[in-house]
């Protein structure tokens, strides 16, 4: 029951007359000659007198009332519990109040101090200070401070993770480990299935998707609900269903509690959390701190949920704007590349799309465009031009119209914002690719030829969706095999850089590179372009890049019409 | 790269304003807010002094077109004055040179 304690300063520092140091200043103290007096007979605070060879010669009531039948002539040792005798015995040899450590421990159920005066014959008059109160105090202060730094834990470990499953996991891991030695997190329900995540204290989180009767436990429902926490209680273990039992969980239940994880608004689910009968029932103070910890628990679920859903909407928008990937189609090669103007969107104002023939006797469209501006008010704009062409396609014979009504379609909803497009219908046929080009304020596509030149397509239009009107001038070529027709949009051109850091990529420099990749299949032109503009980049930003390159191959002719059924071959 | 100057001044035919540096995503929006705070009278001409423009990108067009609106809504003409080649090159491929009026000074002659 004894043991030496380091009493804290705060303690020794607090009021009373008669406590701590403040014994040292009494009359008699610190003078190791006086005689033992007979005041302290009086003192409210139990006092024992013994001599060198720790045989009592006095007590006065207060300590008669805990020690009732103690008599003069008794030894300490007999008597007294063990660490007031050691603590006598220490000093008594010691001839010295000793160090720091003051003697404490228990008597009866009560915990004292001991504090000695030594005096001029050997005696020594031992005052006993009652601490009880205050290490009550304490071990409850310590156990506030443990709490909320498992809290702060908990919140840290909870937060690191915006995985809804991993979060429910670590939710009901920590609970069985820190509050009780079952937990069962049940999600909202999705359809009529709840989501169960079971931990036992000791073994890993386990999650099962399956309905179950939230009614049958009660306060569940409403907990799922959001009403406020039902206390805790004991519950008879047979209105315990057995799909709330953790696997691993060892006795019959002893107490439950049953918490809402309040969530943004909507409740994230609910927690239970069970102890067995051989545990302590839960406390109030417990209730509480699983209340704050639900509290937690339920704002970083919430998070992890909100993200997850949108990101799950993000992912499938950008599924939508993203552009396509572009293979062999009607024996007809397409090679695409793009790069957004920031690197953490995938989206911006850059476009293409190829939408192939029903049949290798029929046109292929291409497109390829810009809309001004970057991100993702570019991006929509983009998915609203891209549906519309595909509305269009079968007016695809006539480009000028198509880019009419385009035209039309943009200028009811967007005032300034236009787009620059190139149309492309390719058809391969006996002597090469046949081409028609159309440019609607777009830069015209270039002409990569067998012998090394690069052409410009004389076709010139009006951008779309800025103005009432828009004109355009269609194209035809052949490309014969091994020669590529590249669109692309002015990001490549645009690339700002180079040796002196400020100069732009420039058609120039483009068809000289071009000029280059004569008799190189479509999708090396298409990398060998991408790769020049980023090398001239350097370190600096750059607009959405979009590159397509159309080729004719080298052998075969046109695929039979079976061997083109799906239309692209990826 | 160079910033966006603006120097703005009026004469008898109506306003006219000298752009000089980058028509770029950063510093277009600039010139369209100057411009849209230009007030314009029926009949008169506002004149864009293109001749400074170093570079000019689709939201320098951008800019240009919302010129072209604000002209149009106040019932005046507008003319780009001293296009550089460069931005003539760029105002052909989007199809504006047939829309715009383009002069060699900024000067009425």
């Amino acid at each position: 029951m004894g043991c030496a304690r380091r009493v804290p300063a705060d303690l020794n520092a607090s009021p009373g007359p008669t406590t701590g140091p403040g014994l040292r200043s009494a009359p008699g103290a610190g003078d190791a000659g006086a005689p033992v007096g007979e005041t302290w007979r009086h003192a409210p605070y139990p006092v024992l007198v013994a001599d060198r060879r720790g045989v009592l010669t006095g007590l006065n009531e207060a300590a008669r009332q805990y020690l009732p039948r103690a008599a003069r002539g008794d030894r300490l040792r007999d008597l007294a519990p063990s660490w007031l005798a050691e603590a006598h015995h220490r000093l008594a040899e010691a001839r010295s109040p000793g160090g720091g450590d003051v003697p404490a421990g228990h008597l009866g159920d009560r915990f004292f101090e001991a504090h000695p005066t030594p005096a001029g014959d050997g005696r020594v008059v031992w005052w006993l200070i009652d601490r009880t109160d205050a290490l009550q105090a304490e071990t409850a202060l310590h156990s506030a401070r443990t709490r909320s730094e498992m809290l702060s834990g908990i919140a840290s470990t909870l937060l690191s993770t915006l995985n809804v499953p991993r979060c429910m996991e670590v939710t009901a891991s920590l609970a069985a480990q820190h509050l009780a030695e079952g937990a069962v997190l049940i999600a909202p329900p999705q359809g009529r299935r709840h989501q169960l995540t079971y931990a036992a204290r000791g073994t890993g989180a386990v999650q099962v998707t399956q309905q179950v009767d939230t009614r049958s436990v009660p306060g569940l429902a409403e907990a799922l609900q959001g009403f406020p926490p039902v206390p805790a209680r004991w519950l008879n273990p047979d209105d315990i269903p057995d799909w709330l039992i953790p696997e691993g969980f060892t006795g019959p239940v002893g107490s439950v509690i049953v918490t809402p994880l309040p969530g943004h608004g909507v409740p994230a689910g609910a927690l239970v959390l069970l102890r067995s009968g051989t545990e302590k029932a839960f406390t109030e103070g417990e209730e509480a701190f699983a209340r704050l910890f639900a509290a937690r628990a339920g704002a970083a679920l919430s998070a992890a949920r909100l993200y997850a859903e949108q990101s799950a909407i993000t992912a499938t928008l950008m599924r939508e704007l993203l552009p396509p990937k572009l293979g062999s189609v009607h024996g007809v090669e397409y090679a695409g590349n793009y790069r957004a103007a920031t690197d953490q969107e995938r989206i911006g104002g850059d476009f293409y799309d190829v939408h192939p023939g029903s049949d290798p006797s029929r046109e292929t469209l291409v497109v390829l465009g810009d809309v001004a501006g970057k991100g993702l008010d570019a991006a929509v704009l983009t998915g609203k031009i891209r549906n519309t062409l595909q509305a269009l396609l079968p007016l695809a014979d006539d480009h000028q119209r198509v880019l009419s009504l385009l035209n039309g379609a943009l200028l009811s909803s967007h005032q300034t914002r236009f787009a620059t497009l190139v149309l492309a219908s390719v058809r391969r046929g006996d002597e090469g690719v046949h081409l028609r080009l159309t440019s609607g304020g777009h830069l015209p596509p270039l002409i990569i030829r067998a012998d090394g030149t690069v052409e410009e397509a004389p076709t010139h239009g009006t951008l779309v969706g800025a103005l009432p009107q828009v004109r355009a001038r269609t194209i035809e070529t052949v490309l014969a095999p091994g020669e590529i027709c590249l669109l692309y949009t002015d990001g490549i051109t645009e690339a700002r850089g180079g040796p002196l850091g400020e100069e732009l990529f420039g058609e120039e420099r483009l068809r000289r590179a071009l000029a280059g990749c004569a008799g190189m299949p479509a999708e090396a032109v298409v990398e060998h372009v991408q790769m020049l503009a980023f090398q001239w980049l350097r370190s600096g930003g750059h607009d959405d890049m979009a590159v397509v390159a159309i080729g004719a191959a080298r052998s075969g002719g046109p695929p039979t019409v079976a061997g083109a059924k799906d239309g692209m071959n990826l | 790269m160079s910033p966006l100057s603006l120097t703005h001044r009026d004469t008898v035919a109506g306003p006219v304003l000298l752009v000089a540096g980058e028509l770029d995503f950063v510093h277009a929006a600039e010139l369209r807010r100057q411009v849209e705070g230009l007030v314009l009278h029926a009949g008169q001409c506002l004149v864009l002094d293109l001749s400074g423009v170093e570079f000019c990108d689709s939201t320098g067009i951008t800019a240009l077109l919302a010129a072209r609106q604000h002209a149009l809504a106040a019932e005046a003409e507008i003319v780009l004055a001293a296009v550089p080649a460069h931005l003539e090159r760029i105002l052909t491929i989007v199809g504006l040179v047939q829309v715009f009026t383009l002069r060699a000074t900024a000067e009425d002659t």
